[in-house]
């Protein structure tokens, strides 16, 4: 049964918000670091910042050095160190939850900008560019079968991250341990830490921060076979259980780790399949 | 197609077929997930004393014995005469076949400490009922049960967390660490004046995990706290009946419950359960209505009767015991012989290897893959099965792949990726 915004909860809705928040956020980063045209668009520093009124998560896309960065949480979190000089770009602010889940589902919505300093008119160049370059690069039969694999790997990863404060899960995640999960598709890999009610990306990359928790050996790990299988199970063209028995994926160590990241993977689909409004993409 | 899928390509075709229309292909503790697909089979076909045979073909030597139900061995001549002998003359009737009367009496005269005997199908159904029986017998609402442990499938101990679940049957559950005296004792003070009972398995048995035998003082603290609270306390003996004394696996530890559950091993693989209580519950009991469609079908409770001759014909709990020792002793030294610490914890009967390098089962998974591989069934995520239709030839045969899969993962070690750096 497919639900629609209208019939979600307050608390629900956030969720979905900062599911899109965070997931188009680290999209574009990914799509920036393979896509031509966009790189040109990274060469001078600059900040911008995704949020939505009555949404307690928030994203900053932080371009330094030519690459992209990006930071999702709450207000008072850690927001990756000092911006470069002259970096300073803006705000992209939503009016509500509802606003922020449907235009980043493609869906038109009435987005505020604020600009905080000199960045903000390539910020935004940049994040308007990358966030209808990203589904784009998706849906084209040219992108090569790793990085669509990897795009769709960090969409997912992101998006767990993003829906396991949820309280329909609290009890869930309270069931299945606390641990590290590496997810491996060709030559993208990704580590999740399940803590309590968190689970968190790890960096693991030279661009990104070290985090100490990455260099622990992982206490389980989910090994797509190919790039095309991770491709077939993260679109939903191949159910992961068929994939599993076909030895297209992999699970191996802390099972009761993966199948509580199952969960929330269901979790994170419903939110997914939410309809946002009758222009929804 | 590698070798592997080669060697269960007819499995995994069903697989396939199965996703299409029945849930996640194949659902809960048989899902090929909970195994190590490419190793294991998905689908059997066929089945006698302690081997399996698989729809491609494969054969094993079999640990987990349909779950632990099959303790004379697949297919056992006398348990299956029986049944199949009521089953050509009807099977489920309108009334109880008479075999349910001598099947209580001999459960009741075997079963220590107990006065009555109802019957299912399922172990869900016996550790709902009783603990249904303990609350309208007290009045009280909470249930005490160990954490990880399983009693069953149904929503007020099933693994099924959802909120809207989150019913004032499921908030009535309180856990505490198997074996934690300070902790039980806690919840006692805690929830002093409402405890229902507590439910408890013999030994602990948890998925993923090393198994845990009571400590000394443990049953009797139960005891002592259940006596003094009004509290009735319930031994969930299904997994472990007849594997650890036939007169129920609390007498093994000298234990005294006021109701025992028992299913898995009772009727060799025909589906039966059974709820066993003292007498002060018998009223309570037979104001419950108890009931199901397939509850009082004869075939099962005759097979029940079987299984209980046959056991004894076989040696019992001695010769499980004896045959579980080999298991044991071969596994561990072997593994200790090519550097690992393999280590076999529970009862000799009951068996699960880890290795103490490793607690997240890396080389659990390998091993049993590598096992499977020589066509023996162990299981790398839950606890085994011996059967009474293993021999000590079998055993060798076993103990001989148990040394080619250890020196295959010591030529291994190097190369994995995961798992303790050694």
């Amino acid at each position: 049964m497919k639900r629609k915004i209208e019939a979600l909860s307050r608390e629900e809705k956030a969720i979905l918000a900062g599911i899109r928040l965070s997931v188009t956020a680290h999209l574009v980063a990914e799509v920036a670091a393979v896509d031509k045209d966009l790189a040109v668009l990274c060469k001078a520093p600059f900040t911008l910042s995704l949020a939505a009124a009555g949404v307690p998560g928030r994203a900053k896309l932080i371009c330094r050095d030519g690459a992209i960065s990006v930071w999702f949480g709450d207000r008072h979190g850690d927001e990756l160190g000092a911006s470069t000089k002259g970096a300073a770009g803006g705000m992209l602010l939503f009016p509500n939850a509802r606003a922020c889940a449907r235009s980043l589902a493609g869906g038109r919505g009435v987005i505020i900008p604020l600009p905080f300093g000199i960045a903000f008119p390539r910020a935004l160049r940049f994040f308007k560019a990358a966030a209808s370059r990203a589904p784009a690069l998706l849906r084209s039969p040219d992108l090569p079968p790793t990085i669509k694999a990897r795009l769709l790997l960090a969409a997912t990863v992101h998006g767990l991250s993003a829906v396991a404060g949820d309280s329909w899960l609290e009890k869930r995640m309270h069931h299945f341990p606390d641990g590290i999960a590496q997810v491996v598709a060709g030559d993208a890999l990704f580590l999740l830490e399940k803590k309590g009610r968190m689970i968190r990306v790890l960096e693991n990359e030279p661009n990104g921060r070290s985090d100490a928790a990455a260099l622990r050996i992982p206490d389980a790990i989910l090994t797509f076979s190919s790039p095309e299988s991770a491709i077939a199970v993260l679109s939903g063209k191949r159910q992961a259980v068929v994939a599993l028995g076909a030895g297209e994926v992999t699970i191996a160590g802390l099972l009761s780790l993966i199948q509580g990241l199952f969960s929330v993977l269901d979790r994170l689909s419903w939110y997914l399949g939410v309809g946002v409004g009758e222009d929804e993409k | 197609m590698n070798a592997s899928s080669e060697r269960f390509a007819k499995s995994q075709e069903y697989f396939e077929r199965a996703a299409r229309v029945i849930p996640g292909g194949i659902y809960g503790s048989k899902s090929p997930g909970f195994l190590v697909p490419g190793h294991f089979p998905y689908y059997l076909s066929s089945a006698s004393g302690c081997r399996i045979k698989d729809v491609d073909g494969n054969e094993f030597i079999d640990y987990l014995c349909g779950y632990g139900s099959q303790i004379v061995g697949y297919g056992n001549p006398e348990v299956d005469r029986r049944a199949l002998a009521q089953i050509a003359v009807g099977d489920l009737l309108n009334q109880p076949h008479p075999v349910m009367v001598e099947l209580a009496e001999r459960l009741v005269g075997s079963v220590s400490g107990m006065d009555w005997a109802v019957f299912s199908k399922n172990g869900s159904d016996m550790t709902t009922l009783a603990t249904s029986l303990a609350m309208a017998e007290t009045g009280k609402q909470i249930v005490i049960a160990a954490e990880d442990a399983y009693h069953g499938a149904t929503n007020w101990c099933s693994s099924n967390v959802f909120p809207v679940f989150a019913s004032e049957e499921q908030r009535n559950i309180a856990y505490f660490q198997y074996n934690d005296i300070a902790g039980l004792e806690a919840l006692f003070a805690r929830h002093r004046g409402k405890i229902a009972c507590v439910i408890l398995t013999p030994y602990h048995h948890p998925t993923f995990k090393p198994q845990l035998m009571p400590s000394p003082d443990f049953f009797p603290t139960v005891e002592r706290l259940c006596a003094t609270e009004g509290a009735y306390f319930i031994m969930d003996d299904i997994r472990a009946n007849y594997r650890l004394d036939a007169a129920g696996s609390h007498v093994r530890f000298d234990a005294h419950p006021q109701m025992v559950t028992m299913g898995k091993a009772m009727a060799n693989g025909y589906p039966l359960s059974v709820l066993l209580g003292t007498k002060d519950l018998a009223v309570t009991a037979s104001g419950f209505f108890i009931t199901g469609t397939y509850w009082m079908s004869g075939a099962p409770m005759l097979a029940a009767m079987a299984t209980l001759d046959e056991i004894e014909r076989l040696g019992g709990v001695p010769r499980l015991e004896k045959l579980g020792a080999i298991l044991k002793e071969g596994l561990e030294s072997l593994g200790a012989a090519a550097g690992f610490g393999a280590r076999v914890s529970g009862p000799l009967a009951i068996p699960y290897l880890t290795f103490d390098e490793d607690p997240n089962l890396y080389f659990n998974q390998r091993f049993c893959a590598a096992m499977a591989d020589r066509g023996i069934f162990i299981h790398p995520h839950h606890n085994w099965f011996i059967s009474l239709a293993l021999t000590e030839k079998d055993l060798e045969i076993t103990l001989d792949a148990a040394r080619g899969s250890f020196a295959q993962m010591a030529a291994e070690r190097q190369s994995f990726r995961a798992g303790p750096p050694r």
